[in-house]
């Protein structure tokens, strides 16, 4: 492999961790949160859409069963249990993170009694594909095509249509969101909801291109948090950098330094981001 | 804001546009309010006057839900609606103008119009719209440009024109004049004229610019430590400067 193959592969590897992090994105917008079942969120995703296809289903049209189940499962936690605590609770922005906390130790938990701990992929679009000098997986492509698609999508939704933009007007100013008749709640179901689809989507792609497994729905939160984090937590944009920029670190590393510091790359990241640029990367500080 | 519209929503033809009854408002431990009652008829417009810290963008909270009142009543056109969360009052016919503005800075001017008019019929919409770029212009030559990116006036006239899409019955203005040049509180000020003299709303305006605010209202209140020491038409209180400056500088 050449070096910039390498990078090429980081970059499209970026490509994917948008899409992982764009609905914890969403999440924290509208209510201010880190939802820290995110990650089990894209596993579920993932191994749902593994069992379908072990049942003969083909992976697109999981794709389309998960993301509406995720929807669904995101409504029913959104009302079951994060509104709730949110209407009793005076500090409720700390007992929903511990909330989404808990969340995401039963759901691996359920997903280890479902699918047990071992790793799953599946074995589809498995061809190389030769563009120049350079050969990629077309799992690879195909993953990196749709999730460029969905991240589109999304962004049509958020700038384009009335919910959508109700939404990052919440986001961007509740009181204002208030004053213009907006109901936060509904808004909060809608954003959630959403949040848990994309995720679900997301665990669809990544499980055509790598071994996925319950347990590792902790990671996922992590990276997703730490490509929010670089571009500035809530700004859509920064997250497509903060994205590439962890995609690429990490492949160069794991290249240069081997897999352990692959493994750790995005948790030293998030490190750095914390220390130097705990605002983002885009973001200008305001006086 | 269209002459002769039917009334408001759920209007019993003759109740007052706004009653507050005994109203305690504060913020949490904090009591800001202690027992502020007040009448707005319809159509008409009143002054909140007072010092800072009187009160009086605790009032304009407290009646547009921002704040939830610890005691008393609020009632709309006849209506009870104390401690319905803010979006409920703006849907009710509540338009306000917060102090802070409160505008979406990532947002451009058209789309914080638009937030505006989210629980409005898109044809209502649609004339509210050119309602608003008629009474400010201005707004009209910057639409794609993003709210966080605009003066403090064109803020002040976004924020005001953003309560109008709201199609309100009731506008809170809250200290328009803050902080800006005397040219473009003239114009804020033209603009709410041409509304007033449409008729069809009813309007409290806060203000610390006693003179100014007397020359636009009807009738005045003024607060101090959270209750009204002082009300009556404006030309009497503004005869009567000593006694207002007495208060307000209080
Ligand atoms: N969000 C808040 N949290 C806690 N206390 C507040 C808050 N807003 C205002 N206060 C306090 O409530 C009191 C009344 O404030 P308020 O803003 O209603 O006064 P005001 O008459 O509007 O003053 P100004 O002319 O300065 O705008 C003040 O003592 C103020 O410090
Ligand atoms: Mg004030």
């Amino acid at each position: 492999m050449t070096y910039l193959q390498v990078v090429l592969n980081g970059i499209l590897l970026g490509g994917f961790y948008l899409l992982m992090a764009q609905g914890l994105n969403l999440v924290f917008g509208v209510m201010g949160i880190v939802n820290l079942a995110h990650g089990a969120f894209i596993v579920l995703g993932g191994l749902g859409v593994w069992s379908l296809h072990g049942a003969g289903v083909n992976p697109f049209l999981g794709l389309l069963v998960v993301t509406v189940a995720g929807a669904a499962l995101g409504a029913v936690v959104q009302w079951a249990v994060i509104e709730r605590i949110r209407g009793t609770a005076k500090q409720h922005e700390l007992l929903t993170l511990m909330a989404t906390f808990g969340l995401s130790y039963i759901l691996i938990n359920v997903g280890q009694q479902v699918w047990g701990s071992d790793f799953r992929t599946i074995p589809y679009l498995q061809s190389a594909v030769t563009v120049g000098p350079f050969r990629f997986s077309l799992s690879l492509l195909v993953g990196v095509a749709l999730a460029a698609a969905i991240t589109l999508g999304l962004a049509a939704w958020l700038t384009r249509t009335r919910s959508g933009k109700s939404l990052r007007a919440q986001a961007q100013n509740p009181l204002g969101a208030g004053a213009c008749g907006i109901n936060p709640r509904r808004l909060r179901l809608v954003g959630f909801s959403v949040g848990a689809a994309v995720a679900a989507a997301a665990g669809m792609l990544l499980v055509l291109t790598q071994p996925i497994a319950p347990q590792a729905a902790t990671s996922f939160t992590i990276v997703a948090f730490v490509v929010i984090a670089l571009g500035g937590l809530g700004n859509y944009k920064g997250a497509a950098l903060g994205a590439v920029l962890v995609g690429v670190v990490q492949t160069v590393a794991g290249y240069q330094l081997g897999a352990v510091i692959q493994a750790a790359a995005p948790y030293l990241m998030l490190i750095l981001v914390m220390l130097f640029r705990p605002e983002g990367l885009l973001s200008r500080k305001v006086s | 804001m269209t002459p002769g519209r039917p009334g408001p929503r759920g209007d019993d033809g003759n109740a007052p546009a706004l009653e507050v009854t005994d109203l305690h408002a504060g913020y949490g431990a904090l009591r800001v309010l202690h027992g502020v009652t007040m009448t707005v008829r319809r159509n008409e417009v009143v002054g909140v006057l007072g010092a800072n810290g009187a009160g009086k963008t605790t009032l304009l909270r407290a009646i547009a839900g921002v704040v939830r009142p610890q005691s008393g009543a609020v009632v709309l056109h006849g209506r009870t609606v104390t401690g319905l969360p803010d979006h409920a009052m703006t849907r009710a016919g509540v338009g306000h103008v917060p102090s802070g503005r409160e505008l979406f800075p990532q947002m451009s001017v058209e789309d914080n119009l638009a937030m505006g008019a989210i629980a409005v019929d898109a044809v209502r919409a649609a004339e509210l719209r050119t309602r608003v770029l008629d009474l400010f212009p201005a707004l009209g030559r910057m639409l794609e440009r993003r709210a966080g990116a605009l003066s403090g006036g064109e803020q002040q006239m976004l924020a005001f024109g953003r309560a109008l899409m709201t199609d309100p019955t009731l506008l809170l203005l809250d200290e328009p004049s803050t902080g800006l040049a005397p040219a473009i509180v003239a114009a804020l000020f033209d603009a709410l004229r041409q509304l007033i003299a449409e008729g069809g709303m009813s309007v409290i305006l806060v203000e610390q610019n006693a003179g100014l605010a007397l020359q636009v209202v009807e009738r005045a209140f003024v607060l101090r430590q959270g209750r009204i020491v002082l009300s009556g038409p404006a030309a009497e209180l503004g005869d009567d400067a000593d006694l207002v400056a007495a208060y307000l500088g209080a």
